[in-house]
């Protein structure tokens, strides 16, 4: 009868089918390079053009505040944590902006 | 032999067999905490997290009166201890949340905020068995009141505010690499650190070959 329990209890903790992958998100530090409708370029501070997607869920900050999508401009230094595909931006730090 | 005895005979046989299949399933690919539970496990849990809360307290309302001091306590007492779970916004997104078995939960939806200040409590105070939530609280006087606490905190979680967040952020637990991290992004913010070589481009709508 315990056996039968116990073979009863693993088969309902195991009927679940889905299968994901996980990791860790990432932090990308540069330059905003363009700035599209959905997604911006990004110059790494090591060089490399990165385009992140943003999303209605990104969120943004300057100057430790909510800031807006608005708020970003070509040239601006950004931080931007991304999601664990490296696709996509879940918040945009919003740096200076170098004079021209 | 009688329809309704036949009818569950058949019914029997039925769950029998969506057993034998899924036993096979298990025994052939074995399980991880990957898998989402299934709509029983859910149900089982939830009526387990509800019977275990003792019955002087599932009724029971938050003795202590909801006040900006004990709220910023509590919030304070999130960031550090809960958040890593759980997230500053109780949303459960975090790379533990997201990872355990069964997942973190969105605390600021109606699962969570249906349970009673009491429930609430018991599960801070006691932990539930075979998920990843600690049983927090020793019985003192102290535990007690920082777990009330939590629980006007929890009912705030809806109507979290950014600057809460963002207050909650630099309270939240960092590994020595973290802390390095948060410096080396904030010098670079303020424009101090290595900049980007490529010059900048006003031009909104161009086209570019970059990496997806």
């Amino acid at each position: 009868m315990r056996k039968i329990f116990a073979l009863l209890l693993i088969t309902i903790f195991a009927a679940g089918a889905a299968f994901a992958h996980g990791g860790k998100s990432h932090l990308l530090l540069g330059t905003v390079k363009l700035l599209h409708e959905n997604h911006l370029v990004v110059t790494s501070t090591d060089g490399h053009e990165v385009t992140v997607t943003l999303t209605a869920t990104t969120q943004y900050e300057k100057d430790k505040k909510p800031a807006a999508r608005s708020d970003l401009k070509p040239g601006a230094r950004v931080s931007v944590k991304l999601t664990e595909d490296d696709k996509s931006a879940v918040k945009v730090k919003i740096g200076t902006v170098p004079a021209k | 032999m009688r329809r309704p005895v036949k009818l569950t005979l058949f019914a029997l046989a039925a769950l029998a067999l969506v057993g034998a299949a899924a036993l096979w399933r298990t025994l052939r690919y074995g399980f991880s905490a990957h898998d989402e539970p299934t709509r029983m496990e859910a149900w089982m849990a939830r009526a387990a997290r509800r019977w275990a809360a003792p019955a002087d307290l599932r009724g029971a309302s938050n003795p202590l009166a909801l006040t900006p001091q004990i709220l910023a306590e509590a919030r304070a007492h999130w960031a550090d201890h809960c958040a890593s779970c759980h997230g500053n916004d109780g949303k459960g997104r975090t790379e533990i949340g997201e990872h355990l078995y069964p997942r973190a939960p969105d605390m600021t939806l109606r699962t969570t905020q249906s349970l009673s200040d009491g429930e609430l409590f018991a599960i801070i105070e006691n932990g539930i068995r075979l998920t990843g939530m600690p049983g927090w609280g020793n019985g003192t006087a102290e535990s007690g009141y920082e777990s009330w606490s939590l629980v006007h905190f929890i009912r705030h979680l809806p109507e979290l505010t950014p600057e809460e967040i963002a207050e909650m952020e630099a309270l939240n637990p960092k590994t020595p690499e973290e802390w390095e991290e948060m410096r080396a992004e904030e010098e670079f913010l303020s424009g101090e650190g290595r900049s980007a070589t490529a010059e900048p481009s006003a031009d909104h709508t161009a086209t570019t070959e970059h990496r997806h």
